[in-house]
């Protein structure tokens, strides 16, 4: 099965069992969203890649590779999809561990369809936020390359709560240069304060550094 | 008798009278009839000895054991009531999300074939659920010792279908060399089943201190003795049994596991003897222990399957 890697999200189904693969699928359909199912852990990942957008809802006891070890799999590959789990049995231990790992929801089997319906949603309102999240960095990083080395150094100055004066012997440079840079910079970042800035440059800050 | 009347040949039976009473005598009977010179009989010569203390005896010691066969069962049947819930759930699962389903598609404006589909996988959903409830039946069920003609490889089958989700769980694979066309054997099935789980069941338990990938249990069927015995073993990958103690796992109350009552084994092993069979160990060259399991094939008369003989 050939799945989409945007539009509309698709509800991944695994579960080695037939008939509930089949049965949760075709719940999915009939409350109005794409469904997947695959057969098995293995099958999934063979189609997986990392651009795929939706969520799992996946079954916890399976042969051979298990949900928990496809969550462990899929967080180490930078997934972002989020996981519902489904189990047979009420394994506290094990809803532990998912949920330790981020799983979305938890969910016994036989399942509501309210219960399985409401949890997708709040699945692919995660996923939405998380799309919706990558694309302001990446609109954010794009505004930090067009500016000058200079006005990269006076932006990290401004972000540290540096005062112009304080930037311009930093820099070496007269106060109303700082100042023109300055404006460069809030206009080049799209930002109306520097507490707007700091914000934006704070969200692409990765170990310390803005990237 | 009648025999004995024709050929001259001594004879030999057991039987019941019943008294004026109402009381029942069991009487071993043995002797030979003597001919005339003509060839025609004229007296029997003989004993005729009251049996019934030794009769009822040997119903309390196949009653006791049918008794210790049942509890062995229903003990097994707790440790696995997670897998059963299980092979439950599963069918329970599948048969409400198609009614929901379905109940959607209806009120979306009805795609019939489609809910077909769903209702036909209900039903065979519900079916599924039913066989399962069914064998738990079988499986609990304290009656007499049934003696049916069956096929060994379906007794493997049904055992992996009651503990399969057990085996996932552990992370066991089970390979199966099960050889087609066997003849069949004789035998209680539930007790025959009750061994063969015992034997995978030890040896997941042999098996769960090893790495995943290498704990595979093999099951094979196959024939013996130029086809006269049928053959079962159950191969595991554990640490297998020191050999000074490879005779003393079969005995009551044995046990090398933290929780085990040490029944198992001694169970099985009176259960293969009364079916005429045989249940030994080996342990393999490389690594684990090999069960093996033999039955006579066709007729099998042993006492716990028939309390009258």
């Amino acid at each position: 099965m050939t799945v989409s890697t945007s539009f509309p999200p698709t509800v991944f189904v695994v579960d080695d069992y037939a008939a509930v693969r089949r049965s949760i699928s075709r719940l999915l359909g009939a409350a109005g969203f794409t469904a997947a199912g695959f057969a098995s852990a293995g099958e999934f990942l063979a189609q997986y890649d990392a651009h795929l957008f939706g969520c799992l809802v996946l079954d916890l006891a399976m042969p051979a590779l298990d949900g928990l070890e496809l969550q462990q799999i899929l967080a180490k590959s930078g997934s972002l999809l989020p996981i519902i789990f489904l189990t047979g049995e009420g394994d506290i231990a094990k809803c532990a561990q998912a949920m330790k790992h981020g799983a979305s929801d938890f969910l016994t089997k036989p399942v509501n369809d309210e219960d399985l319906l409401a949890a997708v949603r709040v699945a692919l309102k995660k996923r939405y936020a998380l799309r919706q999240e990558q694309v302001d960095l990446a609109e954010i990083r794009a505004r930090l390359t067009t500016l000058t080395p200079r006005e990269r150094e006076v932006l990290d100055c401004v972000v540290a709560g540096k005062l112009n004066k304080q930037i311009a012997g930093d820099l070496g440079i007269v106060e109303q240069t700082i100042k023109f840079h300055r404006t460069n910079v809030m206009k080049k970042m799209n930002a109306h304060s520097v507490a707007e800035l700091v914000r934006l440059t704070e969200r692409c800050r990765i170990n310390g550094s803005v990237q | 008798m009648e025999t004995s009347l024709r050929t001259g040949a001594e004879y030999e039976s057991e039987y019941r009278l019943v008294l004026p009473d109402g009381q029942l005598r069991w009487i071993a009977a043995r002797g030979h009839v003597e001919f005339n010179g003509d060839g025609n009989p004229v007296r029997i010569r003989g004993a005729s000895v009251d049996i019934t203390k030794r009769k009822q005896a040997e119903e309390l010691v196949a009653r006791q054991r049918t008794e210790m066969a049942h509890l062995s069962r229903v003990t097994t049947l707790g440790e696995l009531s997670g897998s059963i819930a299980h092979e439950l759930n599963q069918p329970l699962s599948a048969i409400l999300s198609n009614a929901q389903a379905a109940r959607r598609v209806l009120a979306n404006g009805a795609d019939l074939a489609e809910v077909r589909e769903m209702l036909d996988e209900i039903v065979s959903e519900d079916k599924r659920a039913s066989e399962v409830i069914q064998r738990l039946r079988q499986w609990l069920k304290k009656g007499e010792v049934q003696q049916h003609s069956l096929q060994i490889n379906k007794v493997v089958e049904d055992v992996l279908k009651l503990i399969r989700n057990d085996l996932i769980n552990q992370k066991v694979t089970v390979d199966t060399e099960l050889a087609p066309d066997l003849p069949p054997i004789i035998g209680d099935p539930v007790q025959l089943q009750q061994v063969l789980l015992n034997l995978v069941v030890n040896a997941c338990d042999a098996m769960a201190a090893c790495n995943t990938p290498e704990r595979r249990l093999v099951i094979r069927t196959g024939t013996e003795n130029g086809g006269s015995r049928v053959i079962m073993s159950v191969t595991d990958r554990g640490s297998g049994v020191p050999g000074e103690k490879m005779e003393q796992i079969f005995e009551p109350f044995f046990t090398t596991k933290a929780k085990g009552m040490g029944l198992g084994l001694s169970v099985c092993r009176t259960i293969i003897t009364a079916h005429l069979g045989k249940l030994w160990a080996t342990n393999n060259t490389d690594c684990g222990t090999t069960f093996y399991l033999s039955l006579p094939i066709g007729a099998s008369n042993g006492e716990a399957v028939s309390s009258e003989r």
